[in-house]
């Protein structure tokens, strides 16, 4: 547990060419190993962790499935047969052993249209998280680092964005950009940045007064290394744990903007709105909306196992919430 | 008035089974101060939460006897040992500045075990208060408040924890245990989170409740010196078990048992001939891995194959001093 | 003391409002291939180069930007938030209309929220690791894991469609006639005696706000649970039951005061994010209120009535933001400076 917190005072790393080059390729190597014996101390502990694996399986079914969509769905997804409309699960009366989970209204094919709608939310969720912890970290590391007028128009920023809820904020977005993959993941991260940036400005701050950092300081390094090599490494956990986090809360939004129809669009299956059009059809045709929003239950769920899971290994102090 | 014979509490762990309290037997006398000690972790503390029943959880009182008062204690129904808790025994903690509730005023807990155990309802007290509960309460710690040393106490009386000093606070918990004239006071290190002044005013101010309302009282320490000075005595307690037990200057001036020198040899004195501090070396055992035998004997320079064997016997050196050594004749 | 921090938090919350007034003001006007007189035409059908200049004129649109700005903030401050472009009624009239509607229904889902999560964060606490622990964490965990409008959906085809307990659709049905008042329907009821109309409007009320306050009676229970367990291990505790106190009294004195310090910030902004987060359960429900209103101005492009609904979003957000600060000033003692 505690190795991983080691930061190797990389002073003499840093590699200003009076050094020989032997010392700072040992450094490298140690740091290595460093780096190497955390890994596998984490894989441990993640093994022991019953429910943050049986999490990360899940995701990684998902995952597989996502991206192998077109190889394995079992009908066409786009098109379907008049003669298969509302055609219902294949163990319920009626239903058909080829259309597994029956078909919605349009007699497709259920379980292939769920299949491929992982991948936009799977894609949305992953690509928000990025782009929102790309762009907070980043901010929030020059703004705890620096302070000044970079934090002061940052911060009151986050502030001013904090103001807004999530979801309509997300949907003012949509609306004016219209619907779409990209425009989703911008309509999401817009906001979703924010976190990342108060979690990073705060770590950094109280990074940025200990003795490491001081130490480097008074070595030498130049500010862009000490935030970098010294103060990020240590920080890298938290921001794991919240990105893991947001991620299921990123995918429940991008399942709700597409339910609300402002989503990828209406060409592209995702569960959002496929859960929308099956609610019309609720009383006869129960399956339709229900299976995708299991489909969502169950990814959700299983990040949010991994999530809790990993901000029990990785960050014990339990700063996230 | 006390008894407590081969009291043993258990903790199970996932290391192992920690023995915290092994069968330790002890006594004490009306109006007799007690001094309980030992290093840190070595069971002194469960040892008093014990006499309460207080052991948290997943820690078990798992035998012996707890006579008080010609009545053993781990009988008791719940509700009987409610009424014992903060009447009959009070206990004052280690830390006073997370001891008092923060969300309530100072005044309004010093109170409350008044008013749980009814005492504003007994006749004695309502002859001296008053009959108006409310206000017999108020005077009876304004009156508490007033002899711990707490100054102003009318208006300290309205104030919440955080406003107080920890001395002052101590003062407080003080209050709280004497607030119902208990007959046994259990002291866990009332003075090692406060400045050394400090310590030394608390310390007063338990020996005069001592010699005032003749309350026993137990203290339990890390310095020897505190005990030397304050105990009837001292019992020095070592990974769970009980080591040397005698009357305080017996026990200073002729330790017998190996922890209880060192402990001795360890105090820094200002007065005298100027000598090293010799700590004792090594650490307090895990207590989930003991073994038979002595569990001081790795940090013993005297320890033999014996030591190691069995459980060491008890050994009367003068009338009332008793020491478990085997080096000891 | 408490007071000059309640004065200061409400100061900083001025310059916030504002900023989202401004915020919202520039997003929707500098958004390309948005002629908000384009879109009207597109409603109206065949407009003469007139009229639409006419239009312009009325909404301020020939204008340059800091003069549309400014127009536009003084009439937020004398409650005048335009017109709606479809509707052609004023944004504030339309908003004020749903309100009631919004904010009864995230009243009844904190009201369920915490009928359900403190019992159950108290248990879960006190019995920690025991079966109804472990059973009622879990079901939280899929309380916070749970899509909103999924949650809606399989409510209404278990209670509403299958078992025919509770409807499925809106706030009374026509059927029954009710004199509004207040505009809260549950008010309105009591107030005229029509107890017909309470029974049925409590029965509409129940589905909607189960499934608004089920992620938060999640979080709540979880916070409540993890915050008694953090107390539970403080001294002050032990010192309770030391003092003779039975275990009754100790933690629902003692710990509990304690425990739901943290907690209370946390339910009043969760009211925030009832009244902000109910676009999805009202569309689901068909509850008409602020949120189904504006879930069909962005779906017709509305611009003004979005513009109204996200700066009253935001300003309610605020609020309970402030009404947070404040309940915890008064809760924690702490706080005397």
């Amino acid at each position: 547990m505690d190795s991983k917190r080691i930061s190797i005072p990389s002073s003499q790393t840093a590699g200003t060419a009076s050094q020989p080059l032997q010392q700072n390729m040992y450094l490298l190597a140690i740091k290595l190993r460093l780096l190497r014996q955390n890994c596998q101390s984490f894989l441990r502990q993640l093994c022991r962790h019953p429910s943050a694996l049986l999490g990360a399986l899940v995701i990684i079914l998902y995952l597989l499935a996502a991206v192998f969509a077109p190889y394995i769905i079992p009908q066409d997804p786009f098109i379907g047969q008049l003669g298969n409309r509302l055609l219902p699960p294949s163990w319920a009366e009626g239903g058909q052993p080829e259309y597994l989970l029956g078909c919605d209204e349009l007699g497709r094919d259920l379980l292939s249209r769920i299949i491929y709608g992982a991948r936009v939310s799977i894609g949305v969720g992953f690509l928000s998280v990025m782009v929102s912890m790309a762009i907070g970290v980043t901010a929030g590391l020059a703004a705890g680092y620096f302070r000044g007028w970079f934090d002061e128009v940052f911060s009151r920023f986050a502030d001013l964005l904090l103001a807004f809820p999530y979801l309509i904020f997300a949907l003012g977005v949509m609306m004016v950009t219209g619907p779409g993959f990209w425009n989703l993941i911008m309509a999401l991260s817009f906001k979703g940045w924010v976190e990342f940036f108060r979690l990073t400005r705060g770590e950094t701050l109280s990074e940025k007064t200990k003795e490491y950092v001081e130490a480097a300081k008074a070595s030498g390094q130049g500010d862009l290394t000490i935030m970098l090599s010294e103060i990020l490494p240590n920080i890298v956990h938290s921001v794991i744990v919240l990105g893991t986090l947001r991620m299921g809360y990123m995918i429940i939004m991008e399942a709700s903007l597409s339910f609300l129809g402002l989503g990828v669009g209406t060409r592209i299956p995702a569960w959002g709105s496929m859960i929308a059009n099956g609610r019309q059809f609720m009383l006869n045709a129960w399956w339709i909306s229900t299976l995708p929003g299991l489909a969502l239950l169950i990814l959700v769920l299983s990040i949010n196992l991994l999530g809790e899971g990993l901000r029990d290994i990785l960050d014990p102090r339990l700063k996230i919430d | 008035m006390l008894k407590i014979e081969n009291l043993s509490t258990h903790f199970p762990t996932e290391r192992g089974l920690v023995k915290a309290v092994n069968n330790v037997s002890l006594s004490l006398g009306r109006g007799e101060i007690l001094g309980l000690v030992g290093e840190s972790g070595c069971g002194k503390s469960m040892t008093l939460l014990s006499i309460l029943r207080l052991v948290p959880f997943p820690g078990k009182i798992v035998g012996g006897k707890i006579i008080f008062n010609g009545s053993d204690i781990l009988q008791k129904s719940p509700a009987e040992m409610r009424r014992i808790r903060g009447k009959e025994i009070a206990m004052i903690f280690q830390d006073p500045m997370t001891t008092l509730n923060p969300v309530f005023k100072v005044g309004e807990q010093i109170g409350e075990a008044l008013r749980i155990h009814g005492l504003m309802e007994e006749k004695a007290f309502r002859l001296k208060y008053g009959s108006n509960k409310r206000h017999a309460e108020k005077k009876r710690v304004l009156e508490l408040m007033e002899e711990v040393g707490i100054p102003s106490p009318e208006v300290r009386y309205q104030e919440y924890p955080h406003q107080f000093s920890g001395g002052m606070q101590q003062r407080a918990l003080i209050a709280i245990a004497l607030s119902c004239n208990p007959k046994l006071l259990l002291a866990d290190e009332p003075t090692t989170a406060l400045d050394v002044t400090i310590q030394a005013q608390i310390l007063a101010l338990l020996e005069q409740i001592n010699r005032e309302h003749g309350t026993s009282i137990i203290l339990v320490t890390h310095d020897l010196g505190v005990a030397a000075e304050f105990c009837h005595r001292i019992a020095v307690m070592y990974a769970g078990i009980l080591v040397e037990e005698g009357p305080t200057e017996a026990v200073i001036e002729r330790p017998c048992h190996p922890y209880t020198r060192g402990l001795l040899r360890s105090i820094p004195r200002i007065t005298g001939e100027r000598k090293r501090i010799e700590p004792i070396p090594g650490n307090v055992p895990d207590l989930a891995g003991l073994g038979e035998g002595c569990p001081f004997a790795p940090r013993c320079h005297l320890a033999r194959a014996a030591c190691r064997r069995n459980d060491i016997p008890w050994q009367q050196i003068a009338a009332n001093h008793k020491v478990r050594c085997l080096n000891v004749t | 003391m408490k007071l000059a921090r309640i004065l200061e938090r409400i100061l900083v919350s001025i310059p916030i409002m504002l900023g989202i007034a401004i915020i919202v003001f520039l997003f929707m006007r500098l958004t390309p291939g948005a002629d908000p007189v384009d879109l009207m035409m597109g409603e109206a059908g065949h407009v003469s180069e007139q009229e639409m200049e006419a239009l312009r004129q009325e909404f301020h649109l020939d204008k340059p930007i800091h003069i549309q700005l400014y127009h536009f903030l003084s009439g937020c401050l004398r409650g005048d938030l335009g017109t709606s472009y479809i509707k052609r009624k004023p944004v504030t009239t339309l908003i004020l209309e749903c309100l009631p509607a919004t904010i009864e229904l995230a009243l009844g889902a904190l009201f369920i929220a915490l009928l359900i999560s403190v019992p159950i964060g108290i248990i879960s606490a006190v019995k920690q690791y025991s079966f109804i622990d472990r059973a009622s964490m879990t079901a939280a965990f899929f309380g916070i894991s749970m899509p909103p409008f999924w949650l809606g959906i399989i409510l209404i085809i278990v209670f509403s469609a299958s078992l025919g307990l509770f409807p499925s659709h809106g706030r009374l049905p026509f059927t029954v006639g009710l004199e509004t008042i207040t505009g809260f329907y549950v008010l309105d009821s009591i107030l005229t005696r029509n107890w017909a109309a309470l029974a049925s409007t409590l029965q509409h009320l129940f589905l909607p706000s189960l499934a608004l306050g089920a992620a938060t009676a999640a979080t709540v229970a979880r916070m409540i649970r993890s915050s008694m367990l953090e107390v539970l291990r403080q001294d002050y505790i032990v010192l309770a039951r030391a003092k003779g106190l039975t275990e009754y009294r100790v933690i629902v004195k003692h710990a509990l005061r304690n425990a739901l310090i943290p907690t209370v910030t946390i339910v009043a902004l969760q009211l925030g994010v009832f009244l902000g987060g109910n676009m999805i359960v009202e569309t689901v429900f068909g509850w008409p209120g602020l949120g189904r209103l504006v879930v069909d101005a962005i779906q017709r492009r509305d611009f003004p009535l979005v513009q109204g609904a996200v700066i009253i979003y935001a300003f309610t957000f605020v609020m309970a933001n402030l009404l947070a600060d404040i309940i915890y000033t008064f809760v924690n003692p702490k706080i005397e400076l």
